[in-house]
């Protein structure tokens, strides 16, 4: 009786907690989503080593945002970032601490807006560009766009459900939102001398970023999903490519994992329930 | 086939060059009937301008009286377009000199077509040499560029005037909340600041007879108080400006003594590095 009531004491208490954090940080998310954007890091230099992100506010030294450690193939989550204008500069991750950034671009954050920064093109050419990433798609439809990141098919083309959807694009480059029908389909991407094929289920009001990546046994499609059918917040946590570093960017993921689990033990305990199945987060494959 | 294509026009730039070169005996020599009107003092005062603060990989345009002078201050051929009767227009270069000679073969198009701003202007009257900036795309998109660009400057500076960090007095205050500084400078400001304070005492105009709106490229920053601390910290400055690659990268970037800091970028501004409003 003695182990059900810490139990139960121990349910109430995680997620008591769990509850006040998970609202301070959605309060604190509702109060400036008025004056926020979003912003996710993309790293899709394949032969460039894994690298440091600095935004640099403008007008907020507080608002500075650091990405750590981002390798080939890894995409952030979305992170809000408060409106304004921002130097994006980044330096190697692992760097000596006297090795300073070097400034590559510049980003202006609307309210609301969504981007991506993505490290683009070979390392020799190395160049960060800011991508305004779609949140909307038009009524029964989808968007779709593509990002070509292999360097080791120059260009390449995509169909989606048998039908060409983008030709012959160059590595390094980004092609425009394309509209779709939603279906569960294959998407398939064909360079000079691999392709590859991936079944991907594309739901009406969704936009999504294929990112086509060099893998150890050749191409990898990567299917990011920008925005869920929400016109108000992308959809937060985008997956990452394959075998990179998961992003070490704070994530409200840990607070909603915590919050699942504080309720599930408070139901299980409740319960009289004495094992507890430990509830994961969603992180980056 | 384009390699050999550039080695020819290179050979051709530097032969233009050369012949011009060989037929002088002086920088103030007598100079070809294409020149006519410019004093020799008035053609090495621009010349020397582009030489110190035109960038590096801009590709000049000039008459070959200008160009041999340019030649002589040190720009290579490779960087000189020589402009003669045939030459159908200045485009593929980033500044054109405007003197008579220029003036007189494409006319009213140099202004309306080709290069609609001038970065920095030398002598009066006919004998006068402008330096214009090319428009690569013609004159209207140039000009909505120019526009934009200011827009996103103004917004920019806007932001570092709010910033906690940047300390700034009367004219350089005005200058940023005008949209006159160079967006090089504002990038690299909103850097500095993420680090220290940042104390502006004067954003510099090196562009003499520079149209309006032609933004300014260089910055004092004073230390922020007496003492090492303070000189430690514009070196702090100092160094991460030196760490910068193309287009961040200064003309110059020096420490006046241990109480000033200045940083100065090449012309012609570049524009579309802000995202703007």
């Amino acid at each position: 009786m003695k182990i059900m009531r810490y139990i139960r004491w121990t349910a109430f208490l995680m997620a008591a907690a769990a509850l006040s954090l998970g609202i301070t940080r959605a309060a604190s998310a509702s109060t400036t989503s008025s004056a926020t954007g979003w912003v996710r890091l993309a790293h899709l230099s394949p032969n460039t080593p894994a690298v440091d992100v600095y935004l640099y506010s403008f007008g907020n030294p507080s608002a500075e945002q650091v990405l750590h450690h981002v390798g080939y193939g890894v995409v952030s989550a979305y992170e809000p970032l408060a409106a304004g204008e921002y130097t994006v500069a980044m330096r190697a991750a692992g760097a000596a601490s006297s090795t300073k950034p070097v400034l590559s671009a510049t980003l202006t954050v609307a309210p609301g807006g969504a981007y991506t920064v993505a490290g683009l093109g070979p390392e020799s050419g190395l160049r960060l560009e800011v991508l305004q990433d779609q949140l909307t798609a038009a009524p029964g439809k989808a968007e779709v766009r593509l990002i070509q990141a292999s360097l080791k098919q120059h260009e390449v083309t995509v169909t989606w459900n048998g039908k060409p959807t983008v030709t012959n694009l160059a590595f390094g480059s980004v092609s425009s939102y394309q509209t779709v029908s939603p279906a569960t389909a294959t998407l398939r991407v064909t360079g000079e001398s691999e392709s590859a094929n991936s079944t991907i289920t594309i739901a009406a009001g969704t936009v999504h970023t294929i990112v086509v990546l060099d893998g150890s046994k050749g191409l990898v499609l990567d299917d990011l999903l920008d925005a869920a059918g929400s016109d108000a917040v992308p959809a937060g946590a985008a997956g990452t490519g394959f075998g990179g570093t998961a992003p070490r960017v704070p994530s409200p993921l840990p607070w909603l994992s915590l919050i699942g689990a504080g309720l599930l033990l408070t139901m299980m305990g409740g319960l009289g329930v004495r094992l507890m199945p430990r509830q994961r987060g969603r992180h980056a494959r | 086939m384009a390699a050999v294509l550039v080695l020819v026009a290179v050979v051709a730039v530097g032969a233009g060059v050369a012949g011009v070169i060989i037929g002088r005996s002086g920088r103030s020599s007598s100079v070809p009937a294409v020149a006519a009107g410019a004093s020799a003092t008035t053609r090495d005062q621009a010349a020397s301008w582009i030489a110190g603060q035109v960038a590096a990989s801009a590709i000049v345009a000039c008459d070959p009286a200008m160009c041999a002078v340019l030649h002589t201050d040190g720009l290579p051929a490779t960087r000189l377009l020589v402009l003669s009767t045939a030459t159908a227009d200045p485009l593929g270069s980033d500044v054109v000199v405007a003197t008579l000679g220029v003036r007189n073969e494409f006319g009213i198009r140099l202004q309306s077509v080709y290069a609609p701003v001038v970065i920095a202007s030398f002598g009066t009257g006919a004998g006068r040499i402008d330096i214009r900036a090319i428009a690569p795309d013609g004159t209207a998109a140039y000009q909505a560029a120019l526009a934009a660009d200011r827009r996103s400057r103004i917004s920019a500076g806007s932001q570092l005037l709010r910033n906690p960090r940047i300390i700034v007095t009367g004219g350089a205050r005005n200058a940023l909340s005008a949209g006159d500084v160079d967006p090089r400078l504002l990038m690299m400001l909103a850097a500095l600041a993420d680090q220290q304070q940042v104390r502006i005492t004067a954003f510099g105009d090196p562009s003499p007879g520079a149209s309006p709106g032609v933004p300014l490229r260089s910055v004092e920053i004073a230390a922020p108080g007496p003492g090492a601390e303070a000189a430690a910290s514009l070196r702090s400055m100092l160094s991460l400006i030196d760490a910068q690659r193309q287009p961040f990268q200064p003309l110059r970037a020096a420490l006046a003594g241990s109480s000033a800091l200045k940083v100065e970028y090449a012309a012609p501004s570049p524009l579309g590095l802000l995202g703007g409003p």
